[in-house]
């Protein structure tokens, strides 16, 4: 009978970690053109960055004019889509921009104060909320012979870092006759495994060491305390919420990269993949995570608000709304 | 009527015998299975996930280079990798994600290399054709040749079979 029971635990448990492992949330992806290849294209569009005025892609007018750009996109999409994984589609993406002007680049806090600049790539990541952004770009060689052949270089961004997680590139067998597309598609076609591999290989990793993410807090002006303020607990409040990060990140895994009495920023934190809700097991991701560590300072009667940066950065202003 | 028996006798010999070699091709074709001695060479991927593969197959047997190059070209797929050819073939990385894969799961594999007919869903032989069975040869000695075989293997299957099998992760695995 007991060896029984232990039976029927057992089970139970290993259905609780199939489930509780199937749960985490599936990163989303989308492939754009890399930036210097827009650029060497003269794809490219003047951007105001608060005065500043610099020169970003301009992926609507790469798609409208280059039809292998879209050749490329849709076969890398179709490889994809054949792993289970469904890329967003760039141009719908933009699409969305537009309708739901999301393109606007400036944010403010309902009681004034800080102003957060969204450049129009930042807004596309945060429409398209893809976790994982595929920029690819190719050269055409040609010999003297006149024989040519492609560089291709792909390379997969983690939207909540920046950091590279996969790549692949290298050139192709030079070809007198094949024309560009088809150049194209034997590239896409050599290096689409070994690239997955390596994007499995940082999923793999996520599971086992957690999400990276960034978090900054930063504190109203118009506030009474400071992050060096002992008000709150039996230590510095700046020291409190490392406390909670502490507790908080898979392996305890963070790294304190600025801690002044008016804002504190926090690196290479690492989140788990999922969190339990009403018994049951949910996707996680940097925002969801960061309301966590926002309920815990209005618990403590610090009234704050939550903003994302991209995906992976939130910052957490305390004082007001 | 003598004649009668006596022709039934000698065609119960005929397929004992013919019996008795095929079992004698499979068992020599298990013993090289087991020693795994070959080179492989990438040739190309015509299409995606399909990879075209000259596999040399050290031999005692030359009969034996078209089910041994196919076994060796699906265990150098599954476990080891393909090597980048210059620029006609990139590095092709192992489907296994674990290098103890083989042994963790030896049962799984020996039934899945084990020689026997190409259409049982559960073999190796389901995801290569051999496109030509000897293409090079090479006597290193008494009873053993170097042949190299042309094939392409349908890694994307493949893949896909060890994935449903729980053999191997899939990218969307744990999500």
């Amino acid at each position: 009978m007991k060896n029984q029971i232990n039976k029927l635990h057992l089970i139970v448990l290993l259905l609780f970690v199939s489930i509780s492992y199937s749960q985490a949330k599936k990163p989303t992806l989308m492939v754009v053109p890399a930036d210097n290849w827009c650029f060497n294209n003269g794809y490219s569009e003047s951007y105001d960055n608060q005065g500043v005025v610099k020169d970003i892609p301009s992926y609507r007018v790469a798609l409208q004019r280059d039809t292998d750009l879209d050749l490329v996109i849709t076969m890398i999409n179709g490889m994809l889509s054949q792993r289970d994984f469904d890329a967003k589609n760039l141009k719908s993406q933009l699409d969305k921009i537009e309708s739901a002007g999301a393109e606007e680049a400036m944010r403010s806090s309902k009681y004034g104060g800080a102003e957060v600049a969204e450049s129009p790539i930042d807004a596309l990541k945060k429409v398209a909320k893809a976790d994982i952004i595929l920029k690819l770009g190719w050269t055409l060689n040609t010999t003297p012979m006149g024989e040519k052949s492609v560089t291709f270089i792909l390379k997969a961004l983690d939207s909540y870092t920046g950091k590279q997680i996969a790549q692949a590139s290298g050139t192709g067998a030079p070809d007198g006759f094949s024309p560009l597309p088809v150049l194209l598609e034997e590239a896409v076609v050599s290096y689409i495994d070994a690239f997955l591999a390596e994007l499995q290989t940082a999923f793999e990793r996520w599971f086992e060491k957690g999400r990276e993410c960034a978090i900054g807090i930063r504190v109203w002006d118009d506030w009474d305390y400071d992050l060096e303020s002992e008000d709150f607990g039996d230590d510095e409040l700046g020291f409190l919420i490392e406390n909670w990060l502490e507790e908080n990140t898979v392996g305890a895994a963070y790294t304190t990269m600025d801690a002044e009495a008016t804002m504190m920023n926090f690196e290479q934190v690492r989140i788990p993949m999922t969190y339990e809700k009403n018994g049951k097991v949910r996707g996680l991701d940097a925002r969801r995570w960061a309301k966590g560590l926002s309920s815990y300072l209005k618990e403590m009667g610090i009234e704050n608000k939550l903003t994302t940066v991209g995906l992976g950065e939130v910052k957490l202003y305390l004082g007001s709304k | 009527m003598k004649k009668l028996l006596i022709f039934i006798g000698i065609l119960f010999i005929a397929i004992g015998s013919a019996d008795a070699q095929s079992k004698r091709n499979k068992k020599k074709a298990d013993t090289e299975t087991a020693t795994w001695n070959y080179t492989i060479e990438c040739v190309g991927e015509a299409a995606a996930g399909v990879y075209t593969l000259k596999v040399f197959s050290i031999l005692p047997d030359e009969r034996l280079a078209g089910v041994q190059a196919s076994k060796n070209a699906v265990h150098a797929i599954i476990f080891q990798g393909i090597n980048a050819q210059g620029r006609k073939c990139k590095q092709k990385p192992a489907l296994a994600r674990s290098i103890n894969l083989e042994t963790e799961r030896e049962d799984f594999f020996k039934e899945f290399f084990a020689s026997v007919k190409r259409n049982d869903p559960n073999n190796f032989a389901k995801y290569v054709n051999v496109v030509e069975e000897v293409t090079d040869r090479q006597k290193l000695g008494k009873k053993k040749y170097r042949i190299g075989t042309l094939v392409t293997v349908n890694v994307a299957l493949l893949r896909k079979k060890l994935e449903e099998e729980n053999i191997i992760k899939s990218l969307s695995s744990g999500f």
